[in-house]
């Protein structure tokens, strides 16, 4: 199988099926990436198609110095922080919408269940615990956590240190233990 | 190593991305710190809890919804007429500097180029002496004419005003 790399070289030189079938490979990473900064899934689709637009559009300036993948979440992160920063700066989007759009598939027909209920209700809990994460925490968390990058990777997205990654991640999961305390069993408390 | 140095390794143990002595040491103070214990348990829980988030599909047709407006975007950047012009008008240095050698190329062609006015007065005046002449004969035809009701003239007077009235 071709690496990520020799795909996008292929992208350069002007061969569009490369770049479908890398879009193949990441395209559902990067939507979950994406719709994890705004619980949005209509404009999660959107803004994931902005930003493979945006690799495409500078795949002629493609040098394979980096790992594709960082680069790919390196863009993935400033658009979806760039939507954020737009977002809470016009608060166009209600409570209302964001529960409208949750992204599950639900059948309205099928008696809705406790656990989809408590799934729904556990994801927008996450979710605004997440946002009151400092920029860089969240974004270390999201990609190690959700991404599965490594701190390695993630020093490169973030263009940090490996050793401030894991200060970030752990700074994150103290906040994130706090907020989310009352969903957490064990007793305990997380100093920050 | 500290507590707190320990809590800050225990997300890369549960991710088992700890060295070996690293590991050593965080199995042997786990053992013996509940306070650390407790936060692995709780770290643990949070990772678990954080799961409950979970993923979307994406829809079927994004790479062909991609490649239309991939070719949508690259219509746009393409400018029309319209569009050209407009970025001839934003490109001021670019119009300055065509402006200039505009310039100069006139002011180079007016020094250098051939002197053709003497040129024109001469076709003038050629055609003005032309006309005179014709006046000039077409006076002295008149003057004869008038002058001839005062006798005869000798018809074989020469050049040098020998002959004439008898």
């Amino acid at each position: 199988m071709e690496s990520d790399i020799e795909l996008m070289l292929r992208t350069k030189a002007g061969d569009d099926s490369a770049y479908s079938e890398l879009m193949r490979r990441h395209y559902k990473g990067v939507l979950n990436y994406v719709y994890r900064f705004t619980n949005l899934r209509e404009n999660s689709e959107d803004l994931t198609q902005e930003v493979f637009l945006r690799v495409y559009r500078s795949a002629k300036q493609y040098k394979p110095e980096a790992k594709f993948t960082t680069w790919l979440y390196k863009i993935a992160t400033n658009v979806s922080l760039t939507y954020v920063k737009k977002k809470n700066k016009d608060k166009n989007v209600s409570l209302d919408e964001m529960n409208e759009n949750t992204g599950e598939v639900e059948d309205s027909s099928v008696e809705i269940s406790d656990d989809i209920i408590y799934r729904n209700e556990m994801k927008n809990v996450i979710f605004s615990a997440m946002e009151s994460l400092p920029e860089r925490e969240k974004v270390a968390i999201m990609l190690c956590k959700y991404e599965g990058l490594s701190y390695e990777e993630t020093a490169n997205v973030l263009e940090c240190t490996v050793g401030a990654v894991k200060a970030y991640v752990h700074r994150g999961r103290m906040k994130l233990a706090n907020k989310l305390k009352p969903y957490l069993t064990e007793e305990g408390e997380y100093g920050v | 190593m500290e507590c707190n140095d320990i809590k800050e390794l225990l997300t890369q143990h549960s991710l088992d991305d700890l060295g070996q002595v690293e590991k050593v040491g965080v199995e042997r103070h786990l053992e013996e710190c509940n306070e650390c214990k407790v936060y692995l348990s709780q770290s643990q829980e949070l990772w678990s809890l954080l799961d409950t988030w979970g993923e979307i599909e994406p829809e079927g047709k994004f790479i062909s919804n991609f490649w239309d407006k991939a070719s949508i975007e690259e219509m746009k950047l393409q400018p029309g007429f319209l569009g050209r012009l407009r970025n001839i008008k934003s490109n001021w240095s670019l119009a300055g500097a065509m402006a200039s050698i505009f310039l100069v190329s006139i002011l180079t062609f007016a020094v250098f180029s051939p002197d053709t006015t003497n040129t024109l007065f001469k076709s003038a005046d050629e055609q003005d002496e032309l006309i005179l002449l014709e006046l000039d004969n077409a006076l002295s035809r008149e003057t004869a004419d008038v002058l001839s009701i005062y006798g005869p003239w000798d018809s074989t007077l020469d050049v040098n005003g020998n002959g004439g009235m008898n």
